[in-house]
């Protein structure tokens, strides 16, 4: 049994059918990229597991249970924390208050204190700002912040959007080495990514989703080597070897 | 100079009453966007329920803070929960007109209970002062000034040290991304109502100690609290302190040195400065 499990999943964002039947799994230890156009579906699928936006049937199980319709409170209690788009700190809170908040699903279980020594070992520039308020930090270490925050919650699994979006090629090096890191922690990643590449190596499985359905899927160097999609998100054909345009 | 130092002493005293009868209103405006017009209500409530336990059991003003606070927390967090989680999804000026409604109820049943006369509360210090140096302070406004600022540390406090006041924050800042992080969005909604509700009430208990107990105390004291809340900032405690300070200081200036009928304009005016100069500021 996969720890998530996404059936036949439909949607509609504003009357529009966002996903037509989404199938997938993630593993317990995997990162899982789901990788597609803009509009495609991808921040959709992490939004309905999240309950941010309820499906319109479909289902979608993690470690065994149904988590449809179940509140963002209680899917963060059940496991899975959510960093979103633009990384979404609260910009007058201290980073310290970012992090601790970010423990609120969990504060009655075990000890906050250690899993922000964890935090700290693991993104040690957050300990050095852990007094400043959030809204003065670079982009780079807004993302660090808002994946702290995120693992603060203990998850067994962690939907990350777009994490390198807008980050300079240094800091996209720095949040790739910390996914991997977070892995090997034992925690599941499911990577929506628009760095297809970086997405791909770092990737056992990865799902490419248009319009709303998957339309392949296979290990991250399956895809990588898959004509279509270099094709179509990578700007350049298989073996020509030559940069296209944009990406 | 005596003479100003008097009034600049009166108006700060006021100032921090004025800043944490207005504090509510902001709390509820950056938890929830919503503009809670029923403050006005609550306000009054909280004078009547005072004024009601002193003329009934003899009751001490300071003493009823205990009971209007946990009443203003539960009929706050009441009406969130029945009447304006209901319209979530509405435009704002639905919610607007629904608390106006709540405002027009409370204030209409007062008068149909207790009739249109002013009524005062005194009590065994209500009229008694200290001298300090060339100074004299009114016990009861030092009493309220000091009840007030000690509100204000134990809601900072509360804001800065406990999870509650963590979600209240991170809900104001951001609420999808509390909602990702686990707070329960919705809960904390009723608690910022049932706090905004119990500073509104509990003001209430302080200003009996020298305001007239009135149906109409909730009209003049809600635009007086929009204004405080407007020039510090909606949610910024230590800008509502300052603004309520600020307005009670220019109150106090224009009753002692033009005319004590135009103490209540200043508020108006100082209300429609600040909302040109917003204006002016985001264009």
């Amino acid at each position: 049994m996969s720890l998530l499990e996404v059936r036949d999943l439909k949607v509609r964002r504003g009357g529009v059918p966002a996903l037509r039947g989404v199938t997938f799994d993630v593993d317990r230890r995997e990162v899982v990229a789901l990788l597609g156009a803009n509009g495609a579906g991808k921040t959709t699928t992490l939004r309905a597991i999240s309950d941010l936006s309820r499906p319109e049937s479909g289902e979608i199980r993690f470690d065994g249970r149904s988590i449809v319709g179940v509140s963002s409170t209680r899917v963060v209690e059940a496991g899975i924390a959510h960093v979103p788009e633009g990384s979404r700190i609260w910009p007058e809170m201290t980073v310290a208050e970012n992090l601790r908040l970010g423990a609120y699903a969990v504060r009655r279980k075990g000890s906050p204190a250690e899993r922000l020594d964890a935090v700290f070992r693991l993104l040690p520039r957050l300990a050095e700002r852990a007094g400043q308020l959030a809204g003065t930090l670079s982009g780079g270490e807004r993302q660090m912040a808002a994946i702290g925050r995120a693992l603060m919650a203990s998850p067994k699994l962690l939907l990350m959007d777009e994490p390198s979006l807008g980050l300079s090629p240094r800091v996209v090096d720095t949040v790739f080495d910390t996914i991997q890191e977070i892995r090997r922690d034992g925690v599941a990643v499911l990577l929506v990514e628009q760095n297809v590449v970086r997405a791909l190596e770092i990737a056992e499985r990865a799902y490419v989703l248009e319009g709303g359905r998957i339309v392949r899927q296979g290990s991250g160097e399956e895809l990588l080597d898959d004509p279509e999609v270099r094709q179509a998100y990578l700007g350049r054909t298989a073996g020509a070897g030559s940069p296209g345009t944009g990406d | 100079m005596v003479d100003l130092l008097s009034v600049l002493a009166s108006g700060i005293l006021v100032g921090t009453v004025y800043a944490y009868m207005a504090y509510g209103l902001g709390l509820i405006y950056g938890v929830l966007r919503v503009v809670n017009l029923a403050h006005g209500a609550f306000l009054t409530l909280g004078v009547y329920v005072t004024w009601w336990l002193n003329t009934t059991f003899g009751m001490d003003p300071l003493v009823s803070i205990l009971i209007t606070v946990p009443l203003g927390f539960a009929l706050g967090a009441t009406v969130e929960r029945t009447l304006v989680f209901r319209l979530r999804d509405s435009p704002p000026v639905t919610t607007l007109l629904l608390l106006f409604g709540v405002w027009l109820i409370v204030r209409n049943a007062l008068y149909l209970i207790f009739g249109g006369a002013d009524r005062s509360l005194l009590t065994s210090y209500s009229l008694e002062s200290l001298a300090v140096g060339p100074l004299t302070l009114s016990i009861p406004r030092l009493i309220v000034s000091g009840f007030s600022l000690l509100g204000f540390v134990v809601l900072a406090l509360m804001l800065k040290r406990t999870w509650s006041g963590l979600a209240l924050r991170a809900v104001a800042q951001d609420r999808e991304a509390a909602a990702l992080s686990g707070v329960p969005v919705n809960r904390v909604w009723a608690v910022a109502f049932g706090i905004g509700s119990a500073l509104a009430m509990s003001a209430g208990s302080l200003m009996s100690l020298f305001y007239s107990v009135t149906p109409e105390f909730g009209a003049r004291f809600l635009l007086k609290s929009f204004c405080v809340v407007v020039l510090g900032g909606l949610t910024n405690i230590g800008g509502i302190l300052v603004a309520g300070i600020g307005l009670g200081i220019a109150e106090d200036l224009t009753a002692f040195y033009i005319h004590t009928g135009y103490r209540d304009v200043v508020s108006f005016l100082v209300l429609t400065a600040a909302l040109v100069m917003r204006r002016a500021d985001s264009d």
